[in-house]
């Protein structure tokens, strides 16, 4: 044959393959359960060893993405109203956004009717709480994280100081330690997220009014108490590793683990990333403690149900239930703080998991985001402006009365009165 | 001539597909732009007129990020062109060996881009990232290469270079060899020096190609996401945030749809400018060539 | 081209010193992937390292790359299948046609590939979910053939535009109708363009990202969907994904390499003007 009836054969050969998979008819024997998350070993867990046979006639199939991928993945998903997303994995701030447009289900009655059978009093009302959008119960919570003071402990003992309790002494500890080859402190300030979740310890560390009023959603970020501790930041970027601007957990993690960096705040789920030799050059000489001041973010997280699935939703709040059952949450302690108090208080698992006593501490202090659905665009906003007062674009001040302005035009815009 | 009518036809199956695929989501992107659509709310979406592109216009950003996306793109295609010919010329004295460095300089053009600004990432993020960690092995601190507005930019710019010269070289490379030898045996006996001949010779002889390649680059250039995404996400602030980052932002991050349509539509716009524009700078007297 | 020893030499070495700079990211991201992550990541860097080869293990059997691949080959080859014939027809009619018009209407083709495509992919996606070919093989295809069109189309083009006017005339002359004289005449010799336009056709559907997250699902996700959710939070996940990317890279340099002779034929054939 020419070259070129080759070709036609093919186009035509492939264009029967094309049209042989035009939508696949799904199996009548076990109906798929698609579960969504960003990829961590909270999830991994859940979704790939927890959920599985949680319910017969019905295969769990995980999907899991980058933080990034997934939230947009969502997010347009919900909006369309895919029935591709039967489960996915959310924390307290994802909820209020979900919740206020309408994307979930309320599961108040069927955390009833099970209330008994799964044991559901054993996780404390006010972390179920943070479920909760309206009143209604919208999300089935797993666990908590919270972000901590991460330090060496060897090069601590060495001088002989003790972890920080306020922002003056971490600074000042910060330069202590700063070396060409290892920075006193780290900071990550990759947009949005990651940048988010640094700041909100600095703004609510710096005084009681945070970043947002809480009631209100105000911005409260240009006040005196705000720009300080933007000024803060600003000075403690003299001690940390370079490009933290764009430093994102992973890379903050690597930090730590390569002995690039000496002190500051990260996820507890990181925590146990430290004593990993195969990723470790640091076993055993990480401590953790509550961070200076107090103030930073805990979230619950766990899953919820998504109204436009095409799945029952008693069948997927029983996966959800099952893969809570205490037996489970224990192989799942490994990767966040559980959120049932029998596996908590259990003293092999506490002893396994040494960084959970900062932990438990932490939370005392510990606060997630203004509960403002919007929080994520607020959020872009901000962080951009704190981006260029730190890059001496503009004056600290200035950047942070711009973002109020910019902000208070956006919550506006979306039916807040704000004064 | 006449028979050339006929030649339609053929075009015809191309046009059918793009129309039955394409141009629904074009002209739906295009016209969402008049609409204010929030994502979250779609039913919600209303007629605003020319709003959208006012608002663009008159906020700071947008101008940032086109002057961003000038630099970069700029700064890209030309030393993508300059490294191009150079080792497109290089490759076409070399009287042996030339194919082995041509397959060989393929690779980051064929590497899916999302695994070159991964495998880039590696290279330039501080500390612990190859140009650093070398660097340090002397004891030297390199560059803020991602975490600095101004060199953030200059990485980027290396980023695409790195991902796109080996299509300068590819198709200028090709275009060397079509050119008659004899115009330049020529013009060595005529005692043309290296230079002379490339400037009288060679670039006049590749015409078509340059602006084939430089047309495609800069409508690319302006197209370019996945890399910066990756390596610095339209940061540090808004340093390296060209206009389809801007896109994304506003589209995806912010879910107004209808301002990223607008803002696409814009977009559009200037590339057609410059595309006939640098048309017309390179064939101001010749009409037949494009 | 006269060239002495001296000057050979110079050309090589320059050349040499500038191909291995450029695969420097391609190399180092290989021995990452070889590498466990405490020795990655250092400063200075590991040269000297016991190798591992787990993480390819676990991408390719734990993480199911081989249906990735599988289902990238499909969705790139079908796409080259349609786009090249097609491209190719298109290609010759616009280096015939040399009127206003046909300019005018190539420059609008162009359009396609000056819009920001992250905008298309919204409308496309509610599109196929209203058809319902969401994660189907069909959609995707399209989408991609449509995609590369205008490229394709306009790379064929600049090919045919330097074969002469005389070729197809003396074709007609003798009594061919314009079928077969493209398919007689024309198109023999412009096979090698057609080997430079394929390897870009693939290149591009192969690599394909945004539409490609879009548009598939659990069945049909594609490689460069799958290695990008392994840029998470985890860092063992690091390695894994420098593993997948040289396992994603691997088929088309594979494919490059074997075909690198008709390739280099396209190119030094003067088909290109």
């Amino acid at each position: 044959m020419t070259y070129y009836s080759r070709i036609r054969a093919f186009a035509a050969a492939s264009a029967a393959f094309a049209a042989l998979s035009l939508p696949g008819v799904a199996s009548a024997q076990t109906k798929t359960v698609d579960v969504f998350s960003h990829r961590y070993p909270f999830s991994e867990y859940y979704i790939e060893t927890a959920m599985q046979g949680a319910v017969p006639g019905y295969d769990v199939r995980s999907n899991l993405s980058t933080f990034q991928q997934f939230g947009e993945k969502v997010r347009i998903g919900l909006a369309s109203g895919s029935d591709e997303l039967d489960l996915i994995h959310c924390q307290g701030s994802k909820v209020r956004e979900y919740g206020k447009n309408d994307w979930l289900e309320p599961i108040d009655d069927l955390w009833e009717k099970y209330r008994v059978e799964y044991q559901l009093d054993d996780i404390p009302e006010n972390i179920v709480n943070e479920m909760r959008y309206d009143g209604k119960l919208y999300g089935f919570p797993f666990g908590l994280n919270t972000m901590f003071f991460f330090y060496r402990k060897d090069l601590f003992d060495e001088k002989g100081v003790k972890p920080p309790t306020t922002m003056e002494e971490y600074v000042d500890l910060a330069k202590a330690f700063n070396t060409p080859q290892r920075s006193g402190s780290q900071l990550t300030l990759q947009p949005v997220e990651t940048a988010l979740n640094e700041l909100h310890w600095h703004f609510n560390a710096a005084g009681p009014n945070g970043w947002l009023d809480d009631k209100t959603f105000k911005p409260t970020f240009n006040q005196p108490q705000g720009v300080k501790a933007i000024e803060l930041v600003k000075e403690l970027s003299k001690y940390s590793p370079p490009g933290y601007l764009t430093n994102d957990n992973n890379a903050a993690t690597v930090n730590f683990q390569q002995g690039l960096a000496t002190m500051g705040l990260q996820w507890a789920s990181r925590a146990k990333a430290m004593d990993n030799p195969e990723q470790s050059k640091v076993v055993g000489k990480i401590d953790f403690a509550p961070p200076p001041g107090g103030g930073s973010r805990v979230v619950v997280i766990g899953f919820c149900l998504p109204s436009s699935s095409d799945i029952d939703r008693e069948v997927r709040f029983r996966i959800l239930a099952e893969a809570s059952k205490a037996e489970r949450m224990r192989g799942g302690a490994d990767f966040s703080i559980p959120s049932r108090l029998s596996v908590l208080s259990d003293s092999e698992i506490q002893k396994s998991n040494r960084h959970f006593a900062a932990a438990i501490k932490t939370i005392e202090t510990a606060r997630d985001y203004p509960p403002v659905p919007e929080y994520s665009e607020v959020g872009e906003i901000l962080v951009r402006r704190v981006h260029q007062a730190l890059s001496d674009e503009m004056p600290v001040q200035d950047a942070l009365d711009e973002a109020a302005g910019e902000v208070t035009e956006l919550l506006r815009k979306r039916g807040y009165d704000i004064q | 001539m006449r028979w050339q009518k006929n030649l339609w036809w053929f075009a015809a199956p191309s046009f059918l597909l793009l129309a039955a695929v394409m141009f629904y989501p074009l002209f739906s992107a295009i016209r969402l732009s008049v609409f204010d659509y929030y994502l979250v709310r779609p039913n919600d979406a209303t007629f605003v007129g020319l709003d959208n592109y006012i608002d663009l216009i008159t906020e700071g950003r947008f101008w940032s990020s086109l002057s961003n996306t000038m630099l970069i793109a700029g700064g890209s295609v030309l030393l993508e062109f300059v490294l191009g010919l150079a080792v497109a010329l290089c490759l076409y004295s070399l009287q042996r060996g030339a194919r082995l460095f041509l397959v060989l300089q393929l690779f980051p053009l064929i590497i899916t881009p999302v695994v070159a600004a991964l495998f880039l990432k590696w290279m330039f993020v501080a500390r612990w990232g190859l140009i650093d960690a070398s660097l340090a092995s002397f004891d030297l601190t390199g560059p803020n290469w991602l975490g600095s507005p101004a060199w953030a930019k200059l990485t980027v710019i290396l980023a695409d270079a790195w991902k796109f010269t080996p299509f300068m070289i590819l198709v200028l490379y090709a275009g060397l060899q079509s050119i008659d030898r004899n115009l330049i045996d020529s013009g060595r006996i005529d005692g043309a020096s290296g230079w002379q001949l490339l400037y009288h010779v060679i670039i006049p002889a590749l015409r078509p190609l340059i602006l084939f390649v430089l047309i495609i680059r800069i409508m690319d250039a302006f197209r370019f996401f996945d890399t910066i995404y990756v390596l610095t996400g339209g940061g540090p602030g808004t340093a390296t945030e060209t206009l389809t980052i801007y896109t994304f932002s506003l589209g995806f991050r912010q879910l107004e749809m209808g301002k990223a349509a607008a803002l696409g539509v814009v977009t559009l716009v200037l590339v057609s400018v410059l595309v006939m524009a640098t048309a017309y700078l390179l064939y101001r007297r010749e009409k037949g060539a494009f | 081209m006269r060239g002495s020893f001296r000057q050979q030499a110079m050309l090589s070495a320059f050349l040499g010193i500038f191909t291995i700079v450029t695969l420097i990211p391609v190399i180092w991201a290989f021995l990452t992937s070889i590498k466990k992550p405490v020795d990655a990541f250092t400063v200075p860097p590991t040269i000297f390292f016991t190798p591992t080869l787990e993480f390819h293990r676990q991408v390719w059997f734990e993480h199911g790359f081989w249906s990735f691949l599988v289902n990238s080959l499909i969705v790139a080859a079908c796409t080259v299948a349609i786009s090249v014939p097609l491209g190719t027809l298109g290609g010759y009619a616009f280096a015939r046609i040399r009127t206003g018009h046909s300019r005018a209407v190539l420059f609008g083709l162009m359009t396609i590939r000056m819009f920001p495509h992250i905008l298309l992919v919204i409308p496309f996606y509610l599109l196929a979910r209203s058809l319902h070919l969401i994660d189907t093989y069909l959609v995707l295809i399209l989408a991609f053939v449509a995609l590369n069109q205008p490229f394709t189309i306009w790379l064929m083009r600049s090919f045919f535009v330097d074969l002469p006017h005389e070729l197809d005339e003396a074709a007609l002359i003798d009594g061919c109708n314009n079928w077969q004289a493209f398919y007689r005449v024309i198109l023999p010799v412009a096979r090698p363009g057609i080997a430079v336009t394929t390897l870009f056709s693939l290149q591009l559907a192969y690599n394909e990202f945004l539409f490609a997250l879009v548009l598939t699902g659990s069945d049909t996700k594609t490689l460069p969907v799958a290695i990008a959710s392994f840029g998470a939070e985890d860092i063992s996940y690091w390695t894994l994904s420098a593993a997948g990317a040289i396992g994603i890279s691997l088929p088309i340099l594979i494919f490059v390499l074997l075909m690198q002779r008709h390739l280099i034929r396209g190119l030094t054939m003067g088909a290109i003007k």
